[in-house]
């Protein structure tokens, strides 16, 4: 359903993103690795035309993605994208606005998410009372909202304590079930290896590994051992790509 | 556009900037002052029937008139007052221990050229309406002498006194109205000036709000910049408008106060749309249509250009900064618009062409219009400029918005001008060589600054502050010594410490006694020489130093203290002090780009801060034999001393000349001429030593010339150093020419 044919994107000398193409199937968890500065926030703002790509089409069910395709699209941004004077339902309202929702629906949303992350008593704090894990739980139940089909999430389980993260990892798996089509991107491959079916693996803006995540942890060598673990596929493919 | 996007998003703004504790604060007051400002009658009429007067002191006047020529008339004038006491009194003895408050006391006499003469003697200030009915007593008892005393009618006197009366007439000014419309105009700038800076901090803090809190990231994934932009200009009037509305609001609630108040005091309303509508007619009614349509779009066009210059902030205090380049505009424009156009202008076509132009015409047109100079053509063409400009501006600034609100980082774009050669950790150095001498720049800049300004605010201040307090004590040339001294001290000090914050501390300092002296010796024969070559020359061209010969220029110098003074505040001081700043500071701060640099540099420095050719020549040189001690010896002392000995040298044979006559001079400059001969002597010795001697002794170390020193011009401290600098040295110069 979202498809990237040969994105590039360059800032003047510098190329973010190297000739990157992907595909992802409807109902699946796909996830993109890398380190920090590999290009996977620039691939998610083209995705969402924050940023123009400059070259390569994205494709969503078979079309550019306008803005009709936008408000089926659920974000969230590495960073904090929370106005922290604004309380959570004032943001919310905020957010939901943007997305067409009405007050009702956005209320309705917002108690029924806040219940799943057992976090009601925020619902009426500012945001710059909150602590980090809690953003970030605000952010994911903003960037869900609205009952997006498609849901990028970048870098969704940094600053969460284990706990959190079962928890969020739950609703992820919950929302798969439900039919949605999740990318999200980590630095951690232990993320990656529990909840995704596919991946890409990318390094200073190019694509290095991509496929069926079983498919690679079966038949990857390194010198001609098997190897099962992501973590150490990663570093043999980013090491050899120094050289 | 998404209207229901962009509603959405109004619809927040508006909702966040009403329903916020500090808007209803502001409100509360503004409330409080318009009922306030509608009842001020109904304030005023209580106070005064409840006999609660602000001022009801009592006071005393007694007059003296020994030449009898008041007679009752104060008593008549001061009749109908209750508070006044007026007694006639035979002598003033009232000094300050014995007068009492309240106490006014009036002396006439007669004047033979100024016909009468008064004293109006009181404790403390009188009040203003009393005083005015004194001068006015003055006046006519002046009146009245003058008629007795010339034979000439009192009531042909008054004609003459009185005013001439003068009607004026401007045949192109719209006199009828023009008063009405220029407080229209004077008011309504200031209005629209207000409303421009609320509009300005409001829109840069929201944007900034969003951008630093990375909101904007998520907004621009469902809606567009220019969406968003547009939502956010049009919330931002339309909190204006509703503050507006709300200010109004306040004003009728003060005004329905007033009313309920004067009805219940059983007095007859006027209302107030009749007293508005019968002062105003057609034609002001039109020039305030005109002036709300050209406030109202500018203000538009003002939003929009603030928003794409909110788009490059990066932080919350930027938010504020970005406000200041619309904000002088505006300043700008509204001084030239008083200053350009009033009734006695002339309009050209300058002027005409400016009105047309966008953000000016919304102060201009109003104002041509009220000087009757208005064209059609002109109104037409404005308007239609300030119409179109809205859209382009819009299509523009939503471009560096877009590009502005996504660029969370704070340097600027990449120097394309660095070669591509040049590999990354070159490039990485080169970046740091900058930044080094940015800093450098900077620190130099600074204290030229600061050298500068308290040269010219010691001589100010200390110039009235020491002879006020120590005249009748020392005589006039002691103290303006005194002046010169700590004049030298404050305004070399300050800069030098400033220096020394940027200063690594130096590790050159050289522990041979020996060599240092003999430093010291071979640097007293290159003084001499440079002494003797420009005297030389000086001569040869007739030119003089007239700086020099105006600071030796000084009286009483038979006296001994004086003559301490002298050598002290011409010599000793400003030889340590210059010496800390042009030496220490400067060589310290540049030693890392090599000696000859430093010793250049700092003597280019030193040169230029003595502001004339002749000085600055001779500064110039010094300053190399000088900065060559220092780096050769790294002991202060000895540069201190070379320069306190040169400066002495000059106002030593001042004093004796004065005093003791040429024998004496004889006799002191053989004392010197030995010593020259002596360095001379060590000097030819060391040329001749052996090589590696040689070099420690005489060659300077150095690296080669920097060359990214043009990096300093960067810097903007600098640059206005150097253009104060510049602006000095050609004002002392061509002054002294003058001389």
């Amino acid at each position: 359903m979202l498809e990237l044919k040969n994105i590039t994107k360059k800032f003047e000398e510098n190329i973010a993103v190297d000739n990157i193409s992907f595909k992802v199937e409807q109902g699946k968890i796909f996830g993109i690795v890398g380190r920090n500065g590999a290009g996977k926030s620039t691939t998610f703002r083209m995705i969402l035309n924050i940023i123009e790509p400059t070259e390569g089409t994205c494709l969503y069910n078979g079309k550019k993605i306008d803005s009709n395709a936008l408000d089926r699209i659920g974000y969230l941004p590495e960073e904090g994208s929370l106005i922290p004077t604004y309380t959570v339902v004032e943001l919310c309202e905020y957010y939901g606005s943007l997305k067409l929702l009405s007050d009702e629906e956005i209320k309705i949303n917002l108690i029924k998410w806040l219940e799943e992350f057992n976090i009601l008593e925020y619902m009426n704090k500012k945001i710059k009372d909150l602590s980090k894990g809690n953003r970030q739980k605000i952010q994911f139940i903003i960037s869900v909202l609205h009952n997006p089909d498609l849901i990028i999430l970048d870098e969704p389980f940094s600053g969460l304590d284990p706990i959190s993260v079962e928890e969020l990892k739950k609703a992820i798996l919950k929302l798969k079930e439900e039919g949605k089509t999740i990318i999200f991107s980590s630095h951690r491959m232990e993320h990656i290896e529990m909840l995704c079916e596919d991946v890409l693996l990318i390094d200073k803006g190019k694509s290095i590994l991509q496929g069926n995540l079983k498919d690679i942890l079966e038949n990857y060598e390194i010198d001609g051992k098997k190897h099962n673990s992501l973590n150490e596929i990663f570093i043999d493919k980013v090491g050899s790509l120094d050289e | 556009m998404n209207k229901q996007k962009i509603k959405g998003i109004v619809r927040c703004s508006i909702k966040q900037n009403i329903q916020n504790k500090w808007f209803v604060v502001f409100n509360i007051l503004l409330l409080i002052l318009l009922v306030i400002m509608a009842n001020a009658n109904n304030i005023r009429k209580f106070l005064e029937d409840n006999n609660i007067k602000l001022f009801n002191d009592e006071i005393t006047i007694e007059y003296v008139d020994t030449d009898n020529l008041i007679g009752d008339i104060v008593e008549k004038t001061f009749e109908e007052y209750e508070k006044v006491t007026v007694s006639k009194i035979d002598k003033n003895e009232y000094t300050q221990g014995n007068i009492k408050d309240n106490l006014v006391v009036l002396e006439i006499f007669k004047d033979d050229s100024q016909i009468i003469k008064a004293k109006i003697t009181s404790k403390e200030g009188i009040d203003g309406g009393v005083y005015e009915k004194l001068i006015s007593i003055l006046e006519e008892i002046r009146i009245d002498q003058f008629s007795k005393n010339n034979n000439i009618e009192r009531d042909k006197l008054e004609l003459l006194n009185s005013e001439v009366s003068v009607e004026r007439v401007m045949l192109g000014v719209d006199a009828e109205n023009s008063d009405t419309k220029q407080a229209i105009q004077f008011a309504s700038t200031f209005i629209v000036y207000m409303i421009s800076i609320f509009i300005f901090s409001k829109i840069a803090n929201e944007i900034a709000n969003e951008k630093v809190s990375k909101s904007i990231e998520y907004v621009l994934t469902t809606v567009t910049a220019k969406e968003y932009l547009l939502a956010k200009i049009i919330s931002v009037i339309a909190v204006v408008l509703i503050q507006s509305v709300f200010v109004l609001v306040y004003y009728m609630i003060g005004n329905l106060l007033n009313s309920l108040i004067m009805i219940s005091s059983g007095v007859e309303l006027v209302s107030d749309a009749e007293v508005i509508s019968s002062a105003i007619d057609k034609d002001i009614i039109a020039y305030i249509c005109v002036v709300f349509v050209y406030s109202l779009l500018t203000l538009i066009l003002l939003s929009i250009i603030q928003a794409a210059l909110s788009s490059k902030t990066t932080n919350m205090s930027e938010a504020g900064n970005s406000m200041t380049f619309l904000m002088v505009i505006t300043v700008a424009v509204y001084m030239c618009t008083f200053s350009l156009i009033n009734p006695y202008t002339n309009m050209n076509v300058a002027i005409y062409i400016i009105s047309c132009i966008p953000l000016v015409s919304n102060y201009f047109i109003p104002a041509i219009m009220i000087i009757g100079q208005a064209k059609t053509w002109q109104i037409i063409v404005s308007f239609l400029l300030l119409v179109i400009s809205i859209p382009v501006a819009f299509n523009i600034c939503s471009k560096v918005f877009k590009n502005g609100v996504l660029d969370y980082n704070n340097k600027k774009s990449k120097n394309k001008k660095v070669k591509k050669e040049l590999t990354l950790k070159e490039e990485q150095e080169l970046k740091f060589e900058k930044y080094k001498f940015r800093t450098i720049a900077l620190a130099v800049g600074m204290s030229i600054i600061i050298y500068f300004v308290l040269q010219v605010v010691c001589q100010v201040i200390l110039d009235k502050l020491f002879p006020a307090l120590l005249l009748g004590i020392l005589t006039e040339s002691q103290i303006s010594l005194i002046v010169m001294a700590l004049t030298s001290v404050i305004s070399l000090v300050l800069p030098y410490a400033f220096l020394n914050l940027y200063c690594k501390k130096a590790n050159f300092k050289n522990d041979n006694k020996k060599y240092n002296r003999k430093f010291l010796l071979i640097a007293i024969f290159f003084t001499a020489m440079i002494q003797i070559i420009l005297m030389i020359l000086q001569t040869c061209t007739g030119l003089e130093n007239k700086a020099v010969e105006t600071i030796l220029d000084i009286e009483g110098l038979d006296n001994l203290f004086t003559q301490i003074l002298f050598v002290l505040s011409i010599a000793i001081i400003p030889g340590i002090f210059e010496e800390l700043l042009f030496r220490k500071g400067l060589i310290n701060l540049t030693k890392d780009f090599g000696d000859k640099f430093a010793i250049l540099f700092s003597s280019l420095v030193f040169a230029f801060c003595h502001l004339n050719v002749t000085q600055g020549v001779f500064a110039f040189l010094m300053g190399l034999v000088l900065g060559t001690l220092y780096v050769k010896t790294g002991n202060m002392k000895y540069n201190m001393l070379l320069h306190a000995l040169n400066n002495a040298y000059a106002a030593i044979c001042t004093i004796l000349i004065t005093c003791e006559g040429y024998t004496a001079v004889l006799a002191f400059n053989i004392i010197v001429m030995s010593v020259i001969l002596l360095g001379g002597l060590v000097f030819i010795k060391e040329l001749f030593r052996k090589v590696s001697v040689k070099e420690k002794l005489i060659t300077i170390e150095g690296k080669a010339f920097p060359e990214n020193i043009k990096y300093m011009l960067t810097d903007y401290t600098f640059i206005i150093g150097i253009i104060l600098l510049a602006l000095a040295f050609g004002v002392t110069e061509s002054m002294l020419k003058l001389l």
